[in-house]
């Protein structure tokens, strides 16, 4: 095999998104290097995995070979590569979002197999912008020159503060990692409220309507607080990491205002604080074995929502198995975020035998698993029996709670939505805001999450409907770049190991 | 002596020399340069192309392309290397190139740099260089 043709079927392998059959070109030793990446990869087994995520990443991918040179056993290139991006919803104007790029490459033939293979292009094409402007009027987390250097280049806003949610990459290789391998996350926007004192344990169950009674030090719990109206006000973790400490790690709510305000009203023994602990969340099949590096707990021996207190890379943490990705996990709680950069350094030197990969939150994946996030003004004006999780509402639980009158007043009335998963017909973009659904009697829903399912190759979504849409139905939706159907289906969209 | 890579060690030369005469004498009015560091990356004829590396050469102390191999028939060379920079504010680059260059009939010529801007775009699409 020559160096032309061996890069030919290199380019027909990455066409086909085959893993195998381009590292099956190379040598044992075998180099891979692209502008796209961050560092080369070594070895047919990393250019396996690697090269077929990245292939499929892409659709409709074609390389055109322009220039092909040959001097020995060693190839020089030039050519030009165009495809489309998978699960990125296109762009505003409905167009597909393309990669189109000239390139040149140099091949290093040994024993006719690749040795070295070097593509160079600007990736310019791939990501135009290194990353948004943010304006001074939110926070920062303390991990934000990591999110920077880890090229981030889309930010949300939550509990006021700038949640890295898009990095440099094709959105497949994140969501692949996450399935695969181990990513993490700078969710240091996650805030805690955190309770103390007598009371404490009893004003955590008065503010949720799931049965807090029965929790006990080292536990973690989803919970859900709702508002005196019964329509939720967040979905939080709660943590119970050392005795005298409980902490409500919330979203996009600042639950610490709204506990501080009963508080004052009552005359229960509790402060209510928001502490400097920002979090990370490691997630992936590949986070214990990275965590056990820095971390002297049985990380290995912990229950799903459990924690316990220890130290992470010499800082004191709290560790617990939790986490937004629908699948195997842990959270690190750094009792400060003074030197948060340390740890962040820390967690990133730890990877690297992984392949650790710096990401945002895996929507898709988390959508799939039916995951979501409910927040007081997103996602809001939804009560618990609406919610997937209609089952944490507790109305017959010991303690009086906040809500309580009101939601028994809603079941006596009769719920009238549901929220249930969608499979759209066609591809959809990418969801800025509720988009409106009608059901075949009529009636109005809201579509309230929509991603691109890699596991099922299809878009998706999750909507709150009447309560008489019945799995199956065929619901009309319209979004900004026009209108499709979506097949009304069960949450979640596949299983944990799927 | 194939013209391409005639072509290509020319230009690379000129450019390491800053000799804006040098660079226009190559390009002919048909002549085609494709580099990543500008705004817009493809320029057309020896005055386009002269008034691009008027200014980049503003802005820079030292240029300087070593390749590694290079690979040419009569009509192509394709070149690999490193190509350093340090500009005048003291920030100083050293990025992975490759370089390609086409002669062809009439007074034809392309030359095309390639090369990853990423790190060096500052946050922005503008001119780097």
């Amino acid at each position: 095999m020559n160096p032309t043709t061996a890069f030919q079927k290199y380019c027909d392998a990455f066409a086909a998104g085959d893993g195998a059959a381009m590292a099956e070109l190379f040598t044992d030793d075998g180099v891979f290097e692209a502008s796209s990446l961050d560092s080369p990869l070594h070895g047919r087994r990393q250019l396996e995995t690697q090269l077929g995520i990245i292939s499929n990443g892409s659709m409709r991918i074609s390389t055109e070979l322009r220039v092909a040179l040959e001097d020995g056993d060693r190839g020089h290139f030039e050519g030009s590569y165009e495809a489309e991006v998978v699960g990125t919803g296109g762009k505003l104007d409905g167009s597909a979002h393309r990669i189109d790029f000239k390139f040149a490459a140099i091949v290093e033939m040994r024993d006719a197999r690749i040795a070295r293979l070097s593509e160079i292009f600007d990736t310019r094409p791939l990501h135009p912008e290194e990353r948004q402007y943010v304006w001074a009027m939110n926070r920062r987390t303390p991990y934000w020159d990591g999110t920077v250097a880890a090229r981030c280049k889309e930010w949300s806003v939550y509990n006021n503060m700038y949640f890295p949610m898009i990095y440099s990459r094709m959105p497949y290789e994140d969501y692949r990692t996450l399935l695969d391998g181990v990513t993490l996350w700078d969710v240091g926007l996650e805030r805690q409220t955190q309770l103390r004192g007598p009371d404490a344990h009893a004003f955590l169950d008065y503010l949720c309507c799931r049965d807090m009674s029965t929790m006990r030090p080292g536990d973690c719990r989803y919970a859900q607080i709702c508002d005196d109206r019964g329509m939720i006000m967040g979905d939080p973790v709660v943590l119970w990491p050392r005795a005298d400490i409980i902490w409500i790690s919330h979203g996009n709510t600042d639950i610490t205002l709204w506990a501080r305000g009963i508080a004052m009203g009552s005359d229960r023994e509790v402060e209510v604080s928001e502490p400097d602990v920002a979090p990370l969340q490691i997630q992936g099949p590949l986070a214990l074995d990275l965590l056990r590096k820095i971390c002297p707990a049985d990380l290995a021996a912990m229950k799903n929502y459990s924690c316990v207190e220890t130290a992470v890379a010499g800082q004191p943490a709290v560790v617990s198995r939790t986490g937004w990705s629908g699948g195997f996990g842990f959270e690190v709680f750094p009792f400060s975020s003074a030197r948060a950069m340390e740890l962040w350094q820390a967690i990133l030197d730890a990877g690297e035998e992984f392949d650790l990969k710096v990401t945002g939150p895996i929507v898709s994946r988390a959508v799939e698993r039916g995951v979501t996030d409910t927040g007081y003004y997103n996602n809001c004006d939804m009560n618990p029996f609406e919610d997937l999780n209609a089952r944490l509402v507790d109305l017959d639980k010991p303690a009086d709670f906040v809500g309580k009158q009101a939601l028994e007043r809603i079941l006596r009335e009769g719920v009238k939505r549901r929220s249930v998963g969608l499979i759209f017909d066609a591809p959809v973009p990418r969801l800025e805001w509720f988009w409106e659904s009608i059901d075949p009697r009529g009636n109005p829903g809201q579509v309230r999450w929509a991603v691109y399912s890699f596991a099922l190759g299809k878009y998706i979504g999750i909507a709150l409907v009447d309560r008489a849409v019945e799995i199956g139905e065929i619901l009309k939706v319209d979004h900004p770049r026009g209108s499709c159907t979506a097949e009304v289906t069960t949450v979640p969209f596949t299983g944990r190991d799927d | 002596m194939q013209m391409a890579r005639q072509l290509l060690e020319d230009y690379l030369a000129a450019l390491e020399q800053q000799d804006i005469d040098a660079i226009e004498s190559l390009c002919t009015p048909g002549c085609l340069l494709e580099i990543p560091f500008l705004e817009p990356r493809r320029l057309v004829g020896g005055r386009e192309i002269g008034k691009a590396h008027r200014e980049i050469f503003a802005n820079l102390e030292q240029i300087e392309i070593a390749l590694t191999g290079i690979a040419a028939d009569n009509g192509h060379a394709i070149g690999e290397g490193r190509l350093r920079v340090l500009r005048r504010d003291g920030d100083s680059y050293d990025l992975h190139l490759a370089v390609a260059a086409e002669t062809g009939s009439g007074d034809y010529r392309r030359i095309s740099l390639y090369c990853d801007t990423r790190n060096i775009r500052r946050w922005s699409d503008k001119r780097i260089l």
